[in-house]
């Protein structure tokens, strides 16, 4: 009989209990209903008065508007996609829930952010792009050929290496990235002996512990830029160089391309200017496109920008043409992407011309420019991972058909 | 739409809600319909005809089979039914598999067929198992036929199962398209399963989802042995999560709605064997599968061939419903295979060893298996199952597993943890089980986890949903 | 009831026919088309009067439209060898239909900026310009500017 009974009492003791878990949960429930739907009102009404912004400083895009409602964009399903952009982009203290996101994913452990390695010491370095073959065996071709056309001019080639495989110490610990030796030798053999490649990766890894490489921007410095450029002008003979400079800092405050793709904003930047301590060379620098003409390559409005490596020329254009008041019977044909920019500051004196050719937004006759402008020198200035991706330098060096 | 979305979370739930609990009883259907319909056409306005179609066309079906079937005109019935099963399935095959078929057509033919590859309608392998499993019922008088054109609507569009599961067969929620209560408790109980949901497809899957995508992107000779496996278990982990957690996001939004929905994943990676495996993981989709095509075949009560065949017709279906492709049939295939070694031949081996044992078992081939899931066909996928097992060049470890390994060990750790069921009962016993109840750290771990989730949602430059190809 | 019982096989059927005519329009427009440039561009010459017309390279693809041909999977361009006149022939199959806004903005530009140099003085050809014919169809556009434009367009959508 006792046993019985201390077994229904087992029983009803474990019924009581189950009662009193489903009443605490069925409690708790209760609260995080009415907790879950107040939070959605006022994300409601917090998104509804939040004004929208126009463009993302952080981020450095344009922000997504409301968009405009027709049949044609609702029946393609754009109106759509364009309204869930414009919800996200214009949510409520979007820079501090993706600032939140960010030291998640650190907290967890990780080293990348969009694609951008969070590295040591404050440095962000690209994740290098798969290279694009087609194309660029297209522009090796193309390159290898322009110089042939044009066998009484000296074609020099010079990829900088970028900050992942020169700062190899500053990349988080085994993060994988391109060996750029490799590509550099491949690139080489590939354009041939009609070219006179200049390899920039010893000069630049001899001082690969000073501030050569922005933290928060895919460029080299100016000073990185520098110690490339006694390479060139070794190579290049352009005879006795200027060694002693007066530098500028003109912003310290330099948040990058790679600070708004990563969302991580710790580090800042400085930006120099570098002239000549020997006294300056006078020039005219001409924009093609826009008629514009200055007597600076700096553009120090740039400085009130988010970017601040526009400092160089304000940006990237199709043509650039700077005359010297100089004597010197040398006159240079740059194709170019950004890294160059501030490396003209050094070439300056050694030139009577400088044309600077973007191939991303330059569609004109290259043969023409080395015939009218008396070009004496050729050099192809890029970086190499955009170098490797680039599918524009194939098409401006075409010969033109003729008609 | 998806879920994981900020302007799901922030404008549709809302707005639906709003509108929801502000009509009568008599319009709740009718607001679901409508907006599930919204919901459908967001992604690809185009298919709203297919799905309007569905709807109607079963409909239709249902009635005119109950009709015949209670005049006992069987004749016509059965003819009704299988034009109606020929439908459903013409249409999914087309869209689902016409490509497929073409593709393999052109690759024997020597001339070739021009074609147009048709992007797949969202969730149409969902929702036509939906209607197909009332059309059945109807036609073996399982369940009453539906006459209110809403409350059908409103069974095979349901915006919270539509896109991917559970699969709901109609039996289940009969009785709750007609009558169903939602209080507040259950509300809550809504709102819990469906932020669980939430951060296991934000925070673990889609993280542990950019391991498996940098490392499948990785050159084949910079793929070492142990970074492979890396890769192949962060995709073990991430389809777990992010399938169960979408599942769990729609259980809790039905609950929301006062509607119960089977649960469709149960600690699957804790399983001992394939066969138990397979009693965890989409049990929507699997018993969906033993109940229309298993059973009717005849089960295992039938001759060892013919069971033999029964389960490898149901495994090949399996997989070739996941997606057109050879490697998805194969996938399929592979577990008919296990699965039927295990019940030959395994069975009593698998009994006597220790639990552990029977686990790393279980995991070795599931993990094999998502092999041919992931990789975009065969000769990839037997690539990287060299890599896996030391053929392929990458060595045995380098500094790209070292990375990997250093950037992922954290949530790999609450990967596993997270697997089995654990922590959950532990967090479940403190919270409730105690003298006293700990009611805020229940809420400060639900609400924890929608503001860091709501994080990932706003940044989401990075949120693919992987259940949206089959 | 029989009456009833008729009506809905009617429905039925009516609707098995709209699915069927559904399904034969997505078949016919806006999805992923694997015809090669080449061979549409072909065909597109050859459905009308190509006169002054004749391909034109990647650079003047630039040139004229400002896009680099190499961002998409194909272009093709004619344009008249003369100033003067102003047909003109575009075709690019893109890598994926996000780019249809790119491309359509560049032939918006483009067009504004011929209307703009031959407004006034040149009412055939500004005749011309605003009869062009734009046409997105899923991964292929064409944008043609000549007399023959319709015809152009029909080679077009036959040969995706």
């Amino acid at each position: 009989m006792a046993t019985r009974r201390e077994n229904q009492e087992k029983i009803d003791r474990r019924t009581m209990r189950r009662r009193l878990l489903a009443r605490r949960r069925a409690e708790a429930c209760r609260w995080l209903a009415g907790i879950f739907v107040l939070l959605l009102a006022a994300a409601g009404i917090l998104n509804i008065v939040t004004k929208d912004r126009e463009f993302s400083d952080s981020e450095n895009r344009m922000l997504a508007a409301f968009p405009e409602f027709t049949w044609e964009s609702v029946k393609s399903g754009k109106y759509m996609s364009e309204f869930e952009s414009y919800v996200a982009d214009q949510f409520f203290l979007r820079d501090q829930w993706i600032t939140l996101k960010l030291y998640e994913d650190i907290l967890l452990g990780k080293r990348e952010s969009n694609g951008v390695y969070l590295g040591k010491d404050g440095y962000l370095m690209e994740v290098p792009d798969e290279p694009d073959q087609e194309n660029l065996r297209k522009n090796l071709s193309s390159m290898a050929a322009f110089a042939e056309r044009h066998p009484e001019v000296p074609v020099y080639v010079s990829l900088a290496p970028n900050a992942f495989s020169i700062l190899k110490e500053k990349l988080p610990e085994g993060a994988p990235v391109r060996d750029q030796a490799a590509d550099i030798a491949d690139i080489r053999t590939a354009l041939g002996d009609g070219i006179r490649y200049i390899d920039l990766t010893d000069a630049l890894r001899e001082h690969h512990e000073e501030y050569i490489y922005y933290k928060t921007d895919h460029h080299w410095t100016s000073l990185g830029a520098r110690y490339a450029f006694s390479r060139l002008a070794e190579d290049m003979e352009l005879g006795e160089t200027e060694t002693d400079y007066t530098v500028y800092t003109v912003a310290d405050d330099f948040q990058g391309t790679l600070a708004s793709q990563s969302g991580y904003h710790k580090s800042r930047d400085t930006v120099q200017i570098y002239e000549p301590a020997g006294g300056e060379t006078d020039y005219i620098v001409l924009y093609a496109e826009e008629g514009k003409k200055t007597t600076s390559i700096y553009d120090s409005a740039s400085l009130e920008e988010k970017d601040k490596y526009t400092v160089f020329f304000g940006g990237n254009h199709s043509r650039v043409d700077i005359n010297t008041t100089g004597t010197q019977d040398r006159n240079l044909l740059l194709f170019k992407d950004s890294y160059a920019n501030c490396m003209v500051q050094f070439l300056l004196p050694y030139f009577q011309n400088i044309i600077m050719v973007d191939p991303r937004y330059f569609y004109d006759n290259v043969d023409n420019i080395m015939e009218s402008q008396g070009i004496t020198d050729v050099l192809f200035l890029y970086n190499l991972n955009t170098f490797v991706c680039d599918n524009s330098i194939a098409d401006v060096l075409a010969e033109e058909e003729s008609t | 739409m998806i879920f994981s979305s900020v302007f799901f979370i922030f404008v549709f739930l809302p707005i639906v809600l709003l509108v929801y609990f502000l009509v009568p009883r008599k319009l709740k259907n009718l607001v679901i319909l409508l907006f599930s319909l919204v919901f459908y056409a967001w992604g690809e306005p185009v298919y709203i005809v297919l799905m309007l179609f569905s709807i109607l066309y079963n409909y239709v079906a249902g009635i005119e089979i109950d009709y015949h079937r209670s005049r006992g005109m069987d004749g016509r019935a059965r003819f009704t039914f299988w034009m109606a099963v020929a439908v459903n399935l013409g249409i999914l095959g087309f869209f689902k598999y016409y490509g497929f078929l073409l593709e393999n057509l052109n690759a024997i033919l020597p001339a070739e067929i021009p074609f147009r590859a048709l992007s797949l309608p969202i969730g149409i392998s969902f929702y036509t198992f939906q209607t197909l499993s009332y059309v059945i019922d109807v036609y073996l008088d399982k369940v009453e036929v539906q006459r209110n054109i809403i409350s059908f609507g409103t069974y095979i569009s349901m915006f919270p199962q539509l896109i991917a599961g559970p699969i709901v067969r109609y039996a289940d929620v009969e009785a709750q398209l007609k009558n169903r209560r939602v209080t507040l408790a259950r509300f809550g109980d809504g709102t819990a399963w469906f932020l669980r949901g939430l951060g296991k497809k934000v925070l673990l899957a889609n993280n542990i989802g950019m391991a498996y995508d940098a490392i499948a992107a990785l050159p084949s000779g910079q793929l070492s042995v142990l970074t492979a496996w890396i890769g192949c278990a962060a995709y073990t982990f991430q389809i777990y999560f992010d399938f169960s957690g979408y599942s769990d996001m729609a259980i809790g939004l039905g609950k929301m709605f006062g509607f119960e929905f089977m649960k469709n994943f149960q600690y699957p990676y804790t399983s001992a064997s394939i066969t138990e495996f397979w009693r965890r993981w989409h049990i929507s989709l699997g018993s969906w599968f033993r109940e229309y095509v298993y059973i009717p075949l005849g089960g295992n009560r039938v001759s060892t061939a013919k069971h033999i065949r029964n389960i490898m017709v149901v495994w090949m279906l399996t997989g070739l419903w996941h997606g057109a492709a050879w490697n998805f049939i194969f996938w399929g295939l592979y577990y008919g295979v296990l699965l039927l070694i295990e019940k030959y031949a395994l069975k009593n081996i698998l009994d006597r060893l220790p639990a552990f044992v029977c686990r790393i078992y279980t995991m070795f081939f599931v993990m094999i298996g998502w092999v041919f899931f992931f990789s975009p066909g065969m000769g990839s996928a037997l690539r990287y199952l060299g890599a896996m097992f030391g053929i392929g060049g990458g060595g045995f470890l380098n500094g790209t597993t070292v990375y990997y390994f250093r950037n992922y060990f954290l949530l790999f750790i609450v990967l596993i943890l997270c697997s089995g069921s654990y922590i959950y009962k532990k967090f479940l016993q403190i919270s409730f089980g105690g003298k006293r109840e700990h009611k805020v750290l229940v809420l400060t771990a639900y609400l924890l986890i929608f503001l860091l989730s709501a994080a990932y949602l706003v940044n989401a430059t990075y949120n693919p949903f992987l259940y949206f190809r089959f | 009831m029989e009456q009833l019982k008729k009506g809905i096989i009617a429905v039925k059927y009516i609707l098995l026919v709209l699915l069927l005519i559904f399904i034969a329009s997505l078949l016919s427009s806006g999805s992923i088309s694997r015809a090669s440039i080449e061979q549409v561009s072909e065909n597109v010459a050859r459905s009308l009067e190509m006169g002054s017309l004749s391909p034109a390279d990647n650079r003047m693809v630039k040139r004229l439209y400002g896009i680099n041909a190499n961002d998409y999977e194909g272009v093709s361009l004619y344009v008249s060898d003369s100033n003067m006149k102003v047909e003109e022939i575009l075709i690019v199959r893109l890598r994926d239909t996000e780019q249809s806004k790119d491309v359509e903005a560049a032939v918006q530009k483009r067009l504004d900026r011929q209307l703009e140099s031959f407004e006034g003085y040149g009412p055939e050809q500004c005749r011309l310009l605003e009869d062009h014919i734009l046409d997105v169809q899923g991964n292929y556009i064409l944008y043609v500017v000549h007399k023959d434009a319709k015809a152009a367009d029909k080679a077009f959508q036959k040969s995706l």
